[in-house]
């Protein structure tokens, strides 16, 4: 891999997870989600330590990168740090517990709640489907929290809403049902738990 | 308008701010980032309708102490949305990236792309649901620069005109597509 390609490829990732790391803040925020917000810490490792990875990169072959180049990915980077550090101490401020005031009040109550997160894919049973067409709600209690479709998020969407290949699905629900969609899904590769 | 509107408007603002920045980052495009760092205004005032309203809502000590986690998000919102104004200075310095680390950066799962609506193209006169639904994939318009306008977040009713730039976000492959749709010369 030439140096360009090593760069450019950490830096996609660090920009990746700290927009991810933004959204699932907010998430955990509005949804009084520990599970998501434990996530968004797990996140915040992750970029630091590719970040280590990029900063040591740029000590050591700056020079064939450019002095402007070297210049602009250090700042680049540590602009995404930054905001992988707010959305952790938005996740943060969340798992220390705490009422939140009632104009938060967007979901119902959760005990033991799990949240996934799943890539549409082509053969995953998510594909081309409507959001209220899932009808997890009656059987294992699962609801769309979010959608990332067509590249942007969309908070508590909308029924009507079909979901497309590359999506990316923000599932909560009770563990029983979680642990179902997971043996579902497990044929498809991008499923991770939050 | 209502402090779960406000906020939400600040956090989707501030998120667009972002996804601007970058833009103007692997495009190496100043005019986007101007935009960026003009929208800082947009979200001092989203930031302060929070604020004001929050303020009038707290009755008591235990409201006063419930309304902390939403003053922490609007705080956290536009300091995100701040860091998008830095590195869309970092543009308008004209500190650049090396063009091969802007194609590397491009090449993204997911990505922002700039696209002119050339003469001819099957766009020019479609609003943005219709050349959504003839494209058969999926993207967002996020901004679009009509003239010497710019329009952030338009609207999907908008019709797209020829000549106009649209900034887009989508993935690598419905990037590509839409590359071909919308510069696709017909003569």
């Amino acid at each position: 891999m030439s140096l360009f390609e090593k760069v450019s490829s950490l830096l996609r990732e660090i920009k990746d997870k700290s927009d991810v790391a933004a959204y699932l803040a907010y998430s955990s925020l509005l949804y009084e989600s520990k599970p998501i917000a434990r996530g968004v810490l797990r996140l915040e490792e992750e970029v630091d330590e590719l970040r280590l990875r990029l900063q040591k990169i740029l000590v050591e072959e700056g020079e064939e990168l450019g002095t402007e180049s070297a210049m602009a990915v250090m700042l680049l980077t540590e602009a995404m740090e930054r905001i992988t550090d707010l959305a952790r101490d938005l996740a943060l401020n969340v798992l220390k517990g705490g009422e939140a005031h009632p104009v938060l009040d967007l979901a119902e109550e959760e005990s033991e709640e799990q949240v996934l997160l799943v890539r549409v894919t082509e053969d995953s049973i998510f594909s081309g489907r409507r959001i209220g067409e899932l009808a997890f709600d009656d059987r294992i209690g699962v609801r769309a929290i979010a959608v990332k479709h067509r590249g942007v998020w969309i908070y508590d969407p909308d029924e009507e809403l079909r979901l497309e290949n590359g999506d990316l699905l923000l599932l909560s629900g009770y563990k029983a049902g979680i642990e179902v969609l997971e043996e579902a899904e497990e044929e498809v590769e991008e499923v991770e738990e939050v | 308008m209502n402090v779960k509107d406000a906020l939400k408007g600040l956090l989707d603002l501030s998120s667009l701010m972002l996804d601007l920045a970058y833009a103007s980052v692997i495009h190496d495009n100043s005019e986007l980032a101007k935009q960026v760092v003009d929208l800082e205004a947009s979200i001092n005032e989203l930031r302060d309708a929070v604020l004001v309203h929050m303020s009038v809502a707290v009755r008591s000590m235990s409201d006063a102490e419930r309304s902390l986690s939403v003053f922490r998000a609007a705080d956290i919102a536009s300091m995100m949305a701040y860091e998008a104004v830095e590195v869309a200075r970092m543009v308008l310095r004209g500190l650049r990236l090396h063009p091969k680390l802007r194609e590397g950066l491009m090449e993204a799962e997911e990505s922002v792309d700039i696209i002119k609506v050339r003469d001819g193209s099957v766009f020019e006169g479609l609003t943005i649901e219709e050349a959504l639904m003839i494209s058969g994939v999926g993207f967002n318009v996020i901004a679009i620069k009509s003239g010497d306008r710019w329009i952030i977040n338009p609207d999907e009713s908008r019709r797209i005109m020829r000549d106009e730039i649209l900034v887009v976000r989508g993935t690598r492959e419905a990037l590509e597509r839409l590359r071909t749709l919308v510069e696709g010369d017909l003569g």
